[in-house]
């Protein structure tokens, strides 16, 4: 059969069977309620007719755009019709993006009444762009990374280099001084040496300090599973002498074994207990409690003690590099063993976060994902 | 420094106040008497290839030990410790490097090409001391050399 076959209205029928099954079709008053729309944009969107009406689906929902329809009639009115994209959310939330034709009803002369948008979907086709976007973003992210880790590298050798040469010139000369020059120097003299040598030695310890920190950046993890148990009780042992554990009221629960990096997690327990073990030193009767909280992602540890505790409002700031929140006449320290903490739990894609209040005690999480 | 051929000990050291220091500390022990202090890699090169203002040395005459510095200016220490651990002449002179670097890279490449030993200066003046005296006494007193 040929088309010259069909009757015309036979063809008038087919020719909208086609533009119908080719475009997503939408047919709207002049405010913007929606009046018709076929097949094509009910499976697009997920919602059925009853529901797009009685929800009174807009096209501009998506904009908060109160002059879109204005300036459809505009374009209308100038050109006889709008082009441009759609985007909106369908009924699972995900969004949509329509490439539109709008004409108005009924055609020229007469006041518009209606519009017809004959849309395809370019949703996908904009995802692709998106991803080749996303891609390149990346790239240059990457980019920018590894300009900054180089960075740190020649800066932590610079340190490593430069900075230990005159600090050790000054501790040395010092000595020197005070070795060879005692009797003119006198008790006072003496003492104002051992100030300058014990400054230098606190600056070294710094850069250690800062070295070690920038190195732990660098190491790559092996993960395997660690027995988070035996660790805590080693550490302990580490830490305390049997008699000073006699002193402290301590709970271990079994705690989980979890995958990371043995060496960095071992770490980790030993600045947590170190802490909890430093600020109980002022209490009658320290007690330390190792335990888990049960969780479907992650594991999660915690350490909490009886200690003197922290004011919560600078809890901002206890896992940030030198930050400390006591002074060193209360407790000494150089505000680097939580910054660590938190570097390995960042490598482990986990996490570590505080809860305490000033001698109330405080607890510090961490957790990795199971 | 007299003759460049009783050389036991060579120092090379861009930095004056370490170079004091080691000297000083190797004085203590009497280890000083033989020693020569180099000012950078470029003059390392010189001395222990005869070159220049050292070009009357006999090769022949090696030194006990080299304490040898990584930064310096011009010609640095793992340059110099491959030029001599690449040259059948000098390959049997023993190297310490003597750096305040622990820096994982700067101690493979040192032992990749054959360092004797690799020493991270303490900043601290009783350990630095302490860790001088100690290698002058092994490299100069203890390490047996081939004739």
């Amino acid at each position: 059969m040929f088309l010259e076959d069909f009757d015309y209205q036979q063809k008038e029928c087919l020719v909208n069977k086609a533009v119908d099954n080719a475009f997503i079709i939408i047919i709207t008053d002049i405010s913007g309620n929606l009046i018709y729309a076929n097949n094509n944009f009910t499976t697009l969107t997920g919602y059925n007719n009853t529901e797009l009406f009685e929800n009174s689906y807009r096209l501009d929902a998506a904009y908060k755009n109160p002059g879109f329809f204005t300036e459809i009639s505009h374009a209308i009115t100038l050109a006889g019709k709008w082009m441009g994209e759609i985007k909106n959310k369908a009924k699972d939330g995900s969004f949509f993006l329509l490439n539109a034709v709008a004409v108005a009803l009924p055609a020229k002369n007469t006041e518009a009444t209606h519009y017809v948008f004959y849309c395809t979907d370019i949703t996908h086709l904009n995802r692709q762009d998106e991803i080749t976007k996303l891609k390149k973003s990346l790239t240059e992210a990457t980019i920018q990374l590894e300009i900054t880790g180089n960075d740190l590298e020649e800066f932590s050798h610079y340190i490593s280099h430069d900075l230990r040469a005159p600090l050790r010139a000054v501790n040395g000369f010092a000595l020197v001084l005070k070795e060879e020059y005692e009797e003119i120097l006198g008790a006072e003299g003496q003492r104002l040496i051992e100030t300058i040598v014990s400054g230098t030695k606190k600056m070294n310890q710094l850069i250690e300090d800062l070295l070690g920190f920038s190195r732990l950046g660098k190491k790559s993890l092996s993960v395997e599973p660690v027995d988070m148990k035996t660790i805590v009780r080693d550490c302990l042992n580490e830490l305390l002498t049997p008699e000073q554990i006699a002193g402290f009221e301590l709970h271990i629960a079994d705690l989980p074994v979890c995958n990371g990096d043995v060496t960095m997690l071992r770490q980790v327990w030993l600045h947590l207990l170190m802490n909890s073990i430093k600020f109980s030193s002022k209490k009658e009767y320290p007690s330390i409690e190792v335990g888990f909280v049960p969780d479907d992602q992650m594991h999660i540890y915690f350490v909490k003690d009886k200690g003197s505790g922290f004011d919560m409002e600078y809890s901002h700031k206890l896992f940030g590099i030198f930050q400390r929140l006591h002074h060193d006449a209360e407790f000494e320290g150089r505000g680097v063993g939580l910054a660590f903490v938190k570097r390995v739990m960042l490598r482990h894609a986990g996490n570590v976060w505080a809860e305490s209040a000033p001698n109330k005690g405080a607890t510090f999480y961490f957790s990795i994902p199971r | 420094m007299k003759n460049y051929n009783d050389v036991e000990i060579v120092l090379v050291e861009d930095n004056e106040s370490d170079a004091e220091l080691t000297i000083r500390a190797l004085k203590k022990i009497n280890l000083a008497n033989n020693l020569i202090h180099l000012k950078d890699g470029a003059e390392a090169l010189d001395f222990f290839f005869a070159r220049d203002k050292y070009s009357d040395r006999n090769m022949e005459n090696k030194p006990k030990v080299v304490l040898l510095d990584i930064k310096m200016p011009k010609v640095d220490g793992i340059e110099v410790l491959q030029q001599i651990k690449t040259n059948e002449l000098t390959k049997l002179i023993p190297v310490v490097i003597m750096t305040s670097s622990r820096e994982q890279k700067d101690v493979v490449d040192s032992y990749s090409l054959g360092v004797n030993s690799y020493v991270v200066k303490p900043v601290d003046f009783e350990s630095f001391a302490k860790a001088v005296s100690a290698l002058g006494l092994y490299w100069i007193l203890s390490n047996q050399r081939p004739e």
